[in-house]
């Protein structure tokens, strides 16, 4: 249930605890909250002391590219005849330490608890989860030898990590979480690499509606889903995309030793000289990741050139984008630099700007741009998603999204366009994600005011309207609220600026 | 008072110096430079006044309120040393020594010297 | 990879060593959590410091790498007015920072008493 809470700046991932029963679960999570000063708390224990529902704990510390982890901690209950509650925790996990009692003789029910782990784990459609086996009660005479452990593993084609532990006086436990929570965040990349990683969830964030959603989800013969906002792969820009790369293929297949067009300038490479990329640092390491590709630039029908298309990077240079010399080129590039500088906290950060050597003894500008998710597949997603709640919510975020990229940019000296297609997300904020206008065109003066519901109706409705009428539901009443606000917020801060 | 290119032949001087160059690190782009080839000092000087800037944030955030003086990275077989002018703080001063020949507290001192001199 | 408890021996036997000790913590780089610290300051948040602070290095870090620079990071040591920050890379995963109060210590006591005890982190 990874997700990223923008507001808040916040990555939340669900560590779960799972084991055998008398493992040592509980004793563990319990370490593990006096190593981080932290409560736990248990809704229900039998007069055994065995969990009955779970043990929960949060922790908030270490960042993961510019937000803070929010940890929920959660340790099942391991008696059989709660296996059901066990899986629907589970289900929402992005890392499980599964902590085992090294007694030899638990081995056999160690693994057998450990493969319905993997068969719960094997349903989800989504980014793997990361197991951890922590294994526990080392202190204690007859503790499997770590090399035997790993070889069972090995044998049944599941070599996950082994960390030992010691629950009741500490040992390993502070080590097998720090090891959990890097296995999560590798989740959480792969997802948000995916388009994946949701902004927002109807997915349990206390330990109050843990215990709500469980206790329902009994009740109720079909578990009640924690519903997910997430992107469709098939939205129209993956669609797209797709299209035109078969399209592509499809040419190159017809016309293989089609030499490169003649008069075609040379892409940018990795041999730039220096003072001819900005930023300096990561403009050469963007360029070296590109330099795995080979870029051919084509000639647009307005005479620009480009390249990269499908590799997730715009490489565009206008026509008349050239100079006799580096120097003459240098001049340009640093105020386009300046331009680009000043407008950082509006544009999408992966970008940069670079001179190439043409081909033919001139220098050429262009710009690198990676391409971003756009507010029109969020808005696609938000759309697909089953509940009205969520359509609610999550397009109420799409506009609040557009009107803070609307703020952004223009408070700049240069005019960039504010729709769906050229905002998109960058660290919980929304910027411009398309490309920068040239240094040399004249510069615009002040945005005229702004209306902003109409922005906002004239950016959504083409696209909710149909949606939202099937369900039921104004584009109005979802915006209204939010153009109230945002116009009283942008008053005040006028005042104060003035 | 001393400019950039008065101020560059005397960081050269310093002991084990490889190079040296001030860069502004609002764009990361070299305002002069002298020494050690071009290319990897527009680099190295762009990514670690980035560390900087980076540092002043997390202080920033953490409330410390306090200046960074000097930074000084051990790299391989050499310092590099990185220090933000008093006049302007968005301006450093780079010096890359050699770890071998180089006196660092010396070094150090004589940067220091130099960098008040300077004016941009 | 050294339990919390010797971690945090460790960690003691440093603050022995460097008049001025303020905190120090044994960071995961990839996520940012301590694994270990010590502290004798209520004022300073190690923990957040610790965390922005991996940020950081990770950055440095995946920047040598895109450009292939082969050299090897070994520590950073950042004067402030009041403090000392030293941050040392002490495996490819974990880093040791630490915070000294700059009017009782400088950069030679610090890196030294550093040096000694480094071993016990790996």
């Amino acid at each position: 249930m990874a997700l990223i809470d923008s507001e808040a700046g916040e990555i939340v991932i669900r560590l779960v605890y799972d084991g055998p029963p008398e493992a040592g679960k509980t004793t563990s999570l319990r370490a593990l909250a006096g190593s981080l000063t932290r409560p736990t708390y248990s809704p229900a224990e039998d007069a055994a002391g065995r969990t009955l529902w779970f043990d929960w704990m949060e922790y908030v510390g270490g960042r993961f590219e510019g937000c803070q982890i929010r940890c929920q901690i959660v340790g099942v209950p391991g008696q059989r005849e709660l296996t059901a509650r066990r899986r629907r925790l589970i289900e929402g996990a992005d890392v499980v330490v599964f902590v085992a009692d090294s007694a030899v003789h638990e081995t056999p029910r160690t693994l057998r608890y450990l493969f319905e782990l993997r068969a719960m784990l094997g349903n989800r459609s989504d980014a793997p989860v990361g197991v951890i086996l922590a294994a526990n009660k080392r202190d204690l005479p007859g503790a499997i030898p770590l090399e035997e452990l790993r070889a069972r593993l090995d044998e049944a084609g599941w070599p996950v990590g082994v960390v030992e532990s010691i629950a009741a006086d500490g040992t390993g436990i502070r080590e097998a979480f720090v090891y959990a929570v890097r296995l999560a965040l590798d989740r959480v990349r792969e997802l948000s690499q995916r388009g994946a990683l949701p902004t927002t969830t109807t997915a349990p964030r206390s330990a109050d509606e843990l215990l709500a959603a469980l206790r329902s989800a009994d009740a109720a013969p079909d578990p009640a889903a924690a519903v997910v906002v997430e992107h469709d792969p098939d939205s129209l820009a993956a669609v797209l995309l797709r299209e035109v790369l078969a399209g592509e293929q499809a040419a190159s297949a017809a016309s293989p030793e089609r030499p490169p067009a003649t008069g075609a300038p040379r892409p940018p490479n990795n041999a730039v000289p220096s003072g001819a990329i900005w930023p300096p640092v990561e403009g050469r390491s963007i360029l070296s990741e590109l330099s795995q590709l080979s870029l051919a630039p084509r000639r647009l029908s307005n005479g620009d050139w480009a390249a990269g298309l499908g590799s997730g990077w715009r490489v565009v240079s206008r026509s008349d984008a050239t100079f006799a010399s580096l120097d003459q080129g240098r001049t340009v590039l640093i105020q386009w630099a300046r331009l680009h500088a000043g407008a950082a906290d509006a544009i999408s950060p992966r970008r940069c700007i670079v001179l190439a050597d043409d081909g033919s003894g001139g220098w050429r500008l262009w710009q690198l741009v990676r391409a971003e998710r756009s507010l029109r597949e969020i808005v696609d997603g938000v759309l697909r998603t089953p509940t009205r709640e969520a359509v609610v919510a999550g397009l109420r975020n799409a506009a609040r999204l557009l009107l803070d990229a609307d703020t952004r940019t223009s408070r700049l000296p240069l005019r960039l366009p504010c729709t769906l297609d050229s905002t998109g997300v960058s660290d919980g904020v929304a910027v411009y994600i398309g490309l920068m206008p040239d240094a040399g065109e004249p510069i615009a003066g002040p945005r005229p005011h702004r209306d902003l519901l109409g922005l906002l109706r004239g950016a959504l409705e083409p696209f909710v309207a149909r949606e939202l009428r099937e369900r039921g539901l104004v584009l109005d009443d979802i915006i209204g609220p939010l153009h109230h606000t945002e116009g009283i917020a942008r008053a005040v801060s006028a005042l104060l600026n003035a | 008072m001393a400019n950039v290119k008065e101020t560059l032949p005397k960081l050269m001087e310093i002991d084990g110096c490889l190079g040296c160059c001030i860069v502004d690190s609002n764009s990361g782009m070299m305002l002069g430079a002298s020494g050690g080839g071009a290319i990897s000092l527009e680099v190295a000087a762009a990514g670690n006044t980035e560390v900087v800037r980076s540092k002043r944030k997390t202080m920033k955030a953490l409330n410390m309120n306090d200046q960074i003086e000097d930074m000084l990275i051990t790299l391989g077989r050499q310092y590099h040393l990185i220090r933000p002018l008093t006049s302007n703080d968005a301006l450093f001063i780079y010096l890359v020594l050699d770890k071998q020949r180089a006196n660092l507290a010396m070094a150090r001192h004589l940067l220091t010297t130099f960098e008040r001199d300077l004016t941009v | 990879m050294p339990s919390e408890k010797q971690i945090v021996e460790a960690f003691e036997k440093i603050a022995a060593e460097i008049p001025g000790y303020m905190a120090a913590s044994l960071v995961d780089l990839e996520s940012g959590m301590t694994l270990g610290l010590k502290s004798t300051r209520q004022d300073f948040d190690l923990a957040a410091a610790s965390a922005y602070n991996s940020e950081m290095v990770k950055q440095k870090l995946k920047i040598m790498k895109a450009l292939n620079l082969r050299t090897v990071l070994d520590d950073m040591l950042i004067t402030l007015g009041d403090q000392i920050h030293v941050i040392k890379l002490v495996g490819p995963t974990t880093f040791i920072y630490l915070a000294v109060d700059r009017a009782q210590s400088n950069l030679a006591i610090v890196r030294n008493a550093l040096a000694k005890h480094v071993s016990n982190f790996v």
